[in-house]
């Protein structure tokens, strides 16, 4: 680890901020990372395929994550001290024993996060790891706890997403595109192919939030370590060497002795250092800034009298990550809307059935008409005071519902009088020629104005009764 | 009252008698495609022009000289090629120099049938030599307007494939192409009784176009034009074309609907077809069997639809169902 070619500007952070630095180490760093992450989990989501269970596919598949991460940490250690990014270094951090205790029972520990740059980067046995954890963070997690928290939720909220995706630009419907996202998440009915889908679902949602985790975790590391160990101090002062090393150099060799000088005017350092500790800016009190709404709390907790309230100041880039989670949110909130009334206007709107891109269009069959309670009695009545259209309309429309209805015709509401001929070429002979007979009475007094003679209505009234629709 | 109706029906006879006539004619050397046939003597019926695509080979030259033969009409070809300019169309005025001046020399547009073979290897500029014959029936060379003879009709061809170096018709022009028509490889039973016309025939390679007779006059083909003018169109019929037409515009998967041309085209096609039948009345079906030739070249499909392979013929077949008949 070389200190002074750190990528990142140190000083101390609160917490919340150290979080938005290790947001901007994995935004920085996205790709780099991902592909460290992918090369190594790859093999694993290959070999999850082995098993026959889909839970059994995931257990294995988030068991070993402490693995992956440590591919991601050492890339990004890599990356953050300016060094070159080798497959030889990634391994070098694999060697570390208590990464296989993260195999076991510890697999389930939240503070995964931040004790893994010790455990990885600092070159500790197990006692002095554990020593130091202690040390560093002083059983302080939270940090960590939240950060496993919304890495479990984001990689929730990516994994419905991808499903819900999926299935919306493949089904053709939004009935059946919500029935399939809530089948292939009741992972206990769904196919094969769907469960194949799933894995690598939840294997892309844990590869995102695995950057996001793991620089996080660094970030605060990081930050602790500057903290209780003044990195940013040793930063500067390496700095300084660097610049000034000729100069100092050269002084020393032309001093004879630092310690000579130090023996001879010992008593006027001595008061120097003395003044300088009395000074304001050695002595001044800590302010401890909280969120305005928790002062009161902290006051009583920390039982101290000076406590500033001040607003929360939100880092820029958790504020940028805040901003675009929300557009993704509400976008896909507004996009799914937008769909569902889509399919809506598409399915009722138009009063007719959808295109579906050229393809054939579902049948549409005959709507069942209100016919009036007696048709026959009604037809007579349309005839005898001399509404003849009115008729004869009532009596081809009777005819086609019953023919219909009767031999299973499948008589569209698009078919004109030619195809519902044709469609009724099968049934009984009686039946199709009264069907015929209706038919070209209706055609002439429809579109040729020839209204029919009483004889040949009523012919057409009683091969209706006597065929079609028995009174 | 009753002679009117009378005259009707005896026109109307008249022309079914006709078509009748003319369409067994075209059929003694013209073996099968029967819509292909039927598409294009309605259409030369109804004033119109024919866009037909297929295939080099299947009959096309011989379907229009067969049809020009029915009443002795002239027909004309033009072989469409890159290099091919307006002025070979229409004609040009040339100097005369013993005269000592211009002299109009007529092109080949000015016959009763002009097969325009593969219209879409001459660029727009030379197709669109054809738009004002098309549509006003007149031919302007150096600011003097020729009337072209009556009957008159565009039969226009392309090939599917070959679109190398090929030119698409333009919207205006293909919109004023009252069906477009496509003609097919025939069924094996229709190639081999083509092969035995042909063998039966005096030229060894081709059949003969000499057999037929004229069997209507020219005047009998205009009678038969004035005759579609008494076949009455129901408003609700009316209303079934038009509500088809415009399920063109806003139907998903078609991004240019048909025009109001492609309405009156409908009709016109569908009096035709009425007429066939001797009936003085457009019925329902008359228009659907309509609708395909005139509204496929009318409309463009989306780019996804087009990707996806779907033709035009089954989005519109799904279009047709899509629209209520009209039954009341």
């Amino acid at each position: 680890m070389q200190i002074e070619k750190l990528q990142v500007v140190l000083k101390p952070r609160s917490m919340w901020e150290s979080a938005d630095l290790g947001t901007q180490l994995a935004v920085r760093w996205f790709f780099p990372l991902s592909v460290s992450w992918i090369l190594l989990a790859l093999p694993f989501l290959l070999i999850s395929f082995q098993f026959d269970h889909l839970l059994a596919q995931l257990v294995f598949l988030w068991w070993f994550k402490p693995l992956y991460e440590r591919a991601v940490l050492m890339s990004l250690s890599i990356l953050t001290f300016d060094g070159r990014l080798t497959i030889r270094a990634i391994l070098g951090g694999f060697t570390d024993i208590r990464l296989w205790f993260y195999l076991t029972i510890f697999r389930f520990s939240w503070a995964r996060s931040e004790h893994t740059p010790i455990d990885a980067l600092e070159d500790l046995d197990f006692n002095a790891q554990s020593q130091r954890r202690h040390w560093l963070y002083a059983s302080d997690s939270r940090i960590a706890f939240l950060v496993s928290l919304f890495g479990l939720l984001i990689e929730a909220i990516i994994v419905v997403a991808l499903v819900s995706l999926f299935y919306f630009l493949t089904q053709s419907d939004f009935n059946s595109a919500y029935a399939g996202v809530l089948k292939i998440l009741n992972i206990n009915e769904i196919s094969k192919e769907e469960s194949v889908f799933l894995t690598i679902a939840i294997f892309i949602a844990m590869g995102i939030s695995a950057v996001f985790y793991v620089s996080v975790g660094f970030a605060t590391y990081l930050d602790r370590r500057t903290i209780k160990e003044g990195w940013d101090l040793e930063l500067g002062f390496k700095k300084i060497i660097n610049r000034l090393g000729i100069v100092v150099f050269g002084f020393i060799l032309v001093v004879p002795s630092v310690d000579l000088l130090a023996n001879e005017y010992g008593d006027d350092i001595d008061e120097t250092l003395t003044r300088v500790l009395s000074t304001p800016e050695l002595n001044q009190s800590t302010t401890i800034r909280v969120p305005e709404h928790l002062s009161e709390y902290v006051q009583a907790m920390l039982k101290v009298e000076d406590v500033e309230p001040t607003r929360y100041r939100v880092g820029i880039g958790s504020a940028v990550m805040a901003w675009i989670l929300r557009f993704i949110l509400i976008s896909a909130l507004v996009v799914m809307i937008g769909f569902f009334f889509y399919k809506l206007y598409e399915k009722y709107g138009t009063g007719s059935a959808s295109i579906n891109k050229g393809g054939k269009a579902p049948p549409q069959i005959i709507r069942v008409r209100k016919l009036p309670r007696n048709v026959h009695r009604t037809i007579q009545t349309y005839w005898s005071d001399g509404q003849f259209r009115d008729a004869l309309a009532l009596l081809y429309s009777a005819t086609v519902v019953y023919v219909d209805a009767t031999f299973s015709c499948d008589i569209l509401d698009s078919d004109t009088e030619g195809d519902c001929i044709r469609k009724t070429k099968n049934i009984d002979a009686d039946s199709r020629d009264a069907f015929r007979v209706i038919t070209q009475t209706w055609l002439r007094l429809a579109y040729g104005n020839g209204t029919p003679s009483e004889e040949s209505f009523q012919t057409a009234m009683r091969l209706f009764e006597q065929h079609i629709a028995p009174s | 009252m009753n002679s009117e109706t009378d005259h009707a029906s005896e026109e109307l006879e008249f022309a079914a008698d006709a078509l009748n006539k003319i369409s067994t004619s075209i059929r003694q050397v013209f073996v099968g495609q029967e819509t292909v046939v039927n598409d294009l003597l309605r259409c030369f019926v109804a004033s119109g022009h024919v866009l037909l695509e297929g295939v080099p080979g299947l009959g096309k030259t011989l379907l229009v000289r067969a049809l020009a033969a029915c009443f002795r009409g002239e027909t004309g070809r033009i072989q469409f090629t890159p290099d091919l300019m307006p002025s070979d169309i229409t004609g040009h005025s040339i100097f005369n120099m013993k005269d000592s001046k211009f002299e109009v020399r007529k092109g080949p547009i000015f016959t009763n049938i002009l097969l325009a073979d593969e219209i879409n290897r001459a660029p727009a500029k030379t197709q669109a030599a054809l738009l004002e014959v098309m549509q006003e029936q007149s031919v302007s060379i150096d600011d003097v307007t020729f009337q072209v003879e009556s009957p008159f009709m565009v039969l226009a061809t392309q090939n599917p494939i070959e679109q190398d170096g090929t030119y698409p018709l333009p919207e205006a022009e293909l919109d004023r192409f009252m069906i477009k028509s496509m003609i097919d490889y025939p069924d094996e039973k229709t190639e081999a009784s083509i092969v035995e016309l042909v063998l039966q025939g005096k030229h060894s390679t081709s059949l003969n176009v000499d057999a037929i007779e004229p069997c209507v006059s020219v005047s009998e083909i205009e009678r038969l034009r004035r005759v579609t003018a008494l076949v009455e169109v129901d408003e609700s019929v009316l209303s079934y074309a038009i509500r088809i037409v415009r399920e063109t515009r806003f139907a998903p998967g078609i991004n240019r609907g048909a025009s109001p041309r492609a309405s009156i085209a409908t009709i016109a096609m569908a009096r035709v077809a009425a007429m066939q039948e001797a009936r003085s009345y457009v019925i329902p079906d008359d228009v659907k069997s309509v609708a395909l030739p005139v509204l496929r070249h009318r409309i463009a499909l989306t780019t996804d639809l087009e990707i996806e392979g779907k033709n035009t013929d089954s989005v519109l077949e799904d279009l047709l169902n899509r629209v209520d008949a009209p039954r009341s």
